[in-house]
C-alpha cells in the first residue's frame, strides 16, 4: 500500500516535472492556513497545541534563539533550525523530508559563510526564497520554494498529512526568519549605497548646471558621461542661453544674452561642485555678436571673455558676468560696504565719545 | 501572513499622498463581498500599502524650462535685446512657453522617460530607493517568524517603470541589489493595469519587459540557471483603452498558469477608459487582485454574481454618447501605428483620445470624464 502510494507520488512528480504533491490522509485547507500562515499560527494557544508543541512554534523558537544569542553566530542559529526540524519531522512523508533536508543543508552552508566571509555577510546575505511559503488559492497547493521546480515542496489540502505540513511549514517559517535576520547587514548596505546615490542626484539637481531639452537628450545618450542610475559626472553644454552683463573698458557696460554653443562641465564625485568651459557668443544690446569663452565655476556662476568685431585685442574685449556671478559679486560688495559703513559709524561714535 | 502592497501611479500629476483615494476605493470594492461587507476598512486592515511616487522627477525636469524661458524673455525685454537672432532664437526656442496641460503633464511623461536616459535613470533611482527602503523597513518590523508577502499594483506608465525597476533589482544589475534580487527573494504578485511597458521605438527601449526576470515562476527561466522574480503576474487590458494596444505586452503562451491576462473588460463608467480606478471597478479585475494580494476567499459564485450585476455602461442615459466614444476609441486603437515612431504616435493618438473623451462628456454631461484620475 505504502509502495503503491510512493509510486503514485513519483509518477505525479515526473508528470508535472515540478512540485511534488504529498498524498496521504490530508489536512483541511483551514488547517493548512493555521499551520503555514505565520500570523494565524502565532495566534494559536497553549490550550490548542499543548505546552510541548506550543514551545516549538516558530515564534517561540525564534524568541528563545534571540535570547540565547550573545553574539552573531549564524551557524548556531542554523543548528537551532535543524534541531526544530529533527524534532518535528519524525515519521513524516519522506519526499518532503528529503527536499526539506536539502534546503536546510543549503542554508547551513550559507550560514557558515556568514560567519566566515565578511563580504558575503555585508554584500549578499542568505537566500530567503528557499523557505518562502506561497499561499495557494482554493484548488491550488501551498508551495515552499516555488521558484525551483526540482526543489519545491507542495502541500495539498486533503492530501498532505498534518505532521508533514507542520514540520515543513514551521521549519520553513523559522528558517526564513533566520535568512531575513542574516540578510540585515547586506540590506542595510544596499540602503546606504542607494542613499548616497540619492544625495548625488539631489546635489546634481540643486547645485548643477541646468539642462535644456536639447542637453537632456544629448547628455542622456552620452555613454561616457555617467554610469547606470547615476547623475552625470561629465555634462555637455549645447546651445544654452544665459543672461549676462558685458563689462567693458571703452564703451561702458551692457546687458547681453550669451549663448553657449558647445562646452563641457566636470563634476566631483558627490556632484556638489563642478567646473568647465564653453565656446559662446554674447549678444549685447547693440545686437552684434561677440565670440569668446565662458568659464563655469559651480554655483558661483559664469565668467566669460568675448571680443567685438572678431578682433582679439584688449580694447575690444568684454568681460562677461553671468547673472548668478553678478548677484554673487553684488552680495559681497554689499556686505563689504555694510561692513565699511559699520566700521566708519563705529569710529565716528568713538570720536564723538572722545570729544 | 503580513501583506505589503506597493502601489505605483501612471502618467499625469501625482503628488505624494496620491494613493489615498485608491486605497479608499479598494476598501469600498472589497466591502462588496461577504465576509468583508461588515468591515469599514477591509482592505487597509489586511494590507500595508506603500505608495511609490516618481512624478516629481518629471516636474523637476520640465517646470524649470518654462520659468527659464520667462526669465530670458523678461531680461531681453528689460534690456532691449531682440530674440530674433538665429542662435538666440534656437537656444530660447527649445524652451517651452508653458509646461502645464494634458500634453505636458500627462502625455509627455513616457516620452521623456524613453527619450532621455537621464530622466529614466533618475526615475528608476527614486523608485528603487522607495521600494527597497520600504521593503527593508517592513522586513525588520515584521513580528516573530511571520512571513512578509510583497505585491505590486501598477498602472499605465507605472507598468513601464516597475517592469524596469524589478528587472534591475531582480537581476541584480548592480551589486547593491543582490540582497533583494530574485536569487534571494521573490515577489508574491505583480498586477499591471493598462500595461504599456513595451511602448517606444525599439532603439530607445533599454529593458525589454518580455525578456527579464519579471515573469512568473511558472514561465521558463528568464536565463539558464536563473530564477524568475514573481510568483504571480496578472495583467488587465481594457478593450477600449487604446494605449495598451499600440505596442502590446503579449506574454508567450509558455508563461504557464501563474500568468493571467484579463482582456475581457469593456465597461464604460467614465469617458477616460484608461483610468486607474476605472480598471479596478470591474469585478473581473478586482476579484483576482483581492484573491492574490489579500488572500481574500471570494467564491466563484460570488464572482459570477458580481460580474452579472456589474453594469456595462454608467450612467445608462449616456448610452448613445458611449457608443460614439467606443467607435472613436476603437478607431484610435485599431488605426495604423508606426512602432519606429512610437513616441510621436503616442502623443498624436493621446491627443485624439483626449478629444474623444471631451466630446463624449460634451455629448452627455452626466458621463464622468475621469481624466484627473490618471
Amino acid at each position: 500500500m505504502r509502495a503503491a502510494r510512493w509510486l503514485k507520488v513519483s509518477l505525479t512528480i515526473s508528470a508535472i516535472g515540478a512540485t511534488a504533491p504529498l498524498l496521504a490522509q490530508g489536512v483541511t485547507r483551514q488547517q493548512l492556513k493555521q499551520e503555514c500562515n505565520g500570523d494565524t499560527l502565532a495566534r494559536r494557544t497553549v490550550n490548542e497545541l499543548g505546552a510541548a508543541l506550543h514551545r516549538r512554534m516558530p515564534d517561540s523558537t525564534w524568541a528563545r534563539m534571540v535570547l540565547a544569542q550573545t553574539a552573531f553566530d549564524f551557524t548556531a542559529l542554523g543548528d537551532s533550525v535543524r534541531a526544530l526540524w529533527d524534532t518535528l519531522s519524525i515519521g513524516i512523508e519522506s519526499g518532503a523530508s528529503q527536499r526539506m533536508l536539502r534546503l536546510l543543508e543549503r542554508q547551513m552552508r550559507e550560514l557558515n559563510r556568514l560567519d566566515s566571509d565578511p563580504a558575503f555577510l555585508r554584500n549578499e546575505g542568505p537566500t530567503a526564497r528557499w523557505f518562502q511559503i506561497s499561499e495557494g488559492q482554493p484548488g491550488e497547493a501551498w508551495v515552499i520554494n516555488e521558484s525551483e521546480s526540482d526543489g519545491s515542496i507542495g502541500l495539498i489540502a486533503d492530501a498532505t498529512t498534518l505532521a508533514t505540513v507542520r514540520a515543513v511549514c514551521w521549519t520553513a517559517l523559522l528558517a526564513r526568519k533566520v535568512a531575513d535576520f542574516g540578510g540585515q547587514d547586506a540590506r542595510a548596505q544596499s540602503r546606504r549605497v542607494l542613499a548616497a546615490r540619492a544625495q548625488r542626484w539631489d546635489n546634481f539637481q540643486r547645485l548643477g548646471y541646468s539642462l535644456t531639452p536639447l542637453e537632456l537628450l544629448l547628455n542622456g545618450w552620452c555613454g561616457f558621461c555617467r554610469s547606470m542610475l547615476e547623475p552625470p559626472r561629465v555634462q555637455i553644454i549645447a546651445v544654452h542661453v544665459l543672461p549676462t552683463l558685458a563689462v567693458r573698458d571703452s564703451i561702458g557696460n551692457r546687458p547681453a544674452l550669451t549663448t553657449e554653443i558647445a562646452g563641457v562641465l566636470f563634476y566631483n564625485s558627490a556632484r556638489s561642485f563642478h567646473w568647465g568651459f564653453a565656446y559662446a557668443y554674447a549678444l549685447p544690446t547693440e545686437e552684434r555678436r561677440e565670440p569668446g569663452w565662458v568659464l563655469h565655476v559651480s554655483k558661483i556662476g559664469q565668467l566669460g571673455l568675448t571680443f567685438r568685431n572678431n578682433t582679439y585685442k584688449r580694447e575690444n574685449a568684454s568681460l562677461l558676468l553671468s547673472a548668478d556671478l553678478y548677484r554673487f559679486i553684488e552680495m559681497w560688495s554689499g556686505k563689504l560696504r555694510d561692513e565699511r559703513d559699520a566700521v566708519a559709524k563705529g569710529i565716528r561714535k568713538l570720536k564723538g565719545a572722545v570729544n | 501572513m503580513p501583506k505589503l502592497l506597493f502601489v505605483v501611479h501612471g502618467m499625469g500629476d501625482n503628488l505624494p499622498g496620491w494613493s489615498t483615494d485608491l486605497v479608499d476605493f479598494l476598501d469600498v470594492a472589497l466591502s462588496q463581498y461577504a465576509p468583508f461587507d461588515v468591515e469599514e476598512h477591509p482592505f487597509r486592515d489586511r494590507v500595508k500599502v506603500e505608495e511609490i511616487c516618481y512624478d516629481p522627477v518629471f516636474d523637476k525636469t520640465i517646470e524649470p524650462w518654462g520659468r527659464e524661458r520667462e526669465k530670458l524673455e523678461q531680461f531681453a525685454r528689460d534690456n532691449g535685446i531682440k530674440l530674433d537672432d538665429t542662435l538666440t532664437e534656437l537656444a530660447v526656442g527649445q524652451l517651452p512657453h508653458a509646461t502645464t496641460g494634458f500634453v505636458w503633464e500627462t502625455l509627455l511623461d513616457p516620452v521623456l522617460y524613453r527619450g532621455s536616459p537621464i530622466v529614466h535613470d533618475n526615475v528608476r533611482q527614486v523608485v528603487i530607493k522607495q521600494f527597497i527602503d520600504a521593503w527593508d523597513d517592513h522586513l525588520r518590523s515584521t513580528p516573530g517568524a511571520a512571513q512578509l508577502d510583497v505585491s505590486i499594483l501598477c498602472h499605465s506608465q507605472g507598468t513601464i517603470v516597475m517592469s524596469d525597476v524589478l528587472a534591475i533589482v531582480g537581476e541584480a544589475r548592480l551589486p547593491e541589489f543582490v540582497p533583494f534580487s530574485a536569487e534571494k527573494r521573490s515577489i508574491e504578485c505583480l498586477m499591471t493595469l493598462a500595461n504599456v511597458s513595451r511602448l517606444g521605438p525599439t532603439p530607445l527601449i533599454d529593458i525589454d519587459s518580455l525578456s527579464t526576470c519579471v515573469r512568473p515562476q511558472s514561465a521558463p527561466a528568464w536565463k539558464d540557471g536563473k530564477v524568475n522574480y514573481l510568483k504571480r503576474f496578472i495583467n488587465a487590458r481594457h478593450k477600449f483603452d487604446p494605449f495598451c494596444f499600440f505596442q502590446r505586452f503579449t506574454a508567450p503562451a509558455n508563461w504557464g498558469n501563474k500568468y493571467r491576462l484579463i482582456d475581457d473588460i469593456d465597461h464604460i463608467h467614465q469617458a477616460n477608459t484608461h483610468g486607474y480606478t476605472h480598471y479596478l471597478a470591474n469585478p473581473r479585475v478586482h476579484i483576482p487582485f483581492f484573491r492574490a494580494v489579500v488572500g481574500a476567499e471570494i467564491s466563484e459564485a460570488q464572482e459570477q454574481e458580481a460580474i452579472a450585476a456589474f453594469p456595462p455602461i454608467l450612467p445608462p442615459e449616456c448610452a448613445a454618447a458611449v457608443a460614439t466614444l467606443k467607435q472613436q476609441l476603437a478607431a484610435i486603437r485599431d488605426g495604423p501605428f508606426q512602432a519606429n515612431k512610437g513616441l510621436d504616435e503616442w502623443v498624436t493618438k493621446g491627443i485624439s483620445f483626449f478629444k474623444a473623451v471631451k466630446e463624449a462628456v460634451n455629448a452627455c454631461s452626466s458621463l464622468v470624464e475621469g481624466i484627473a484620475d490618471d
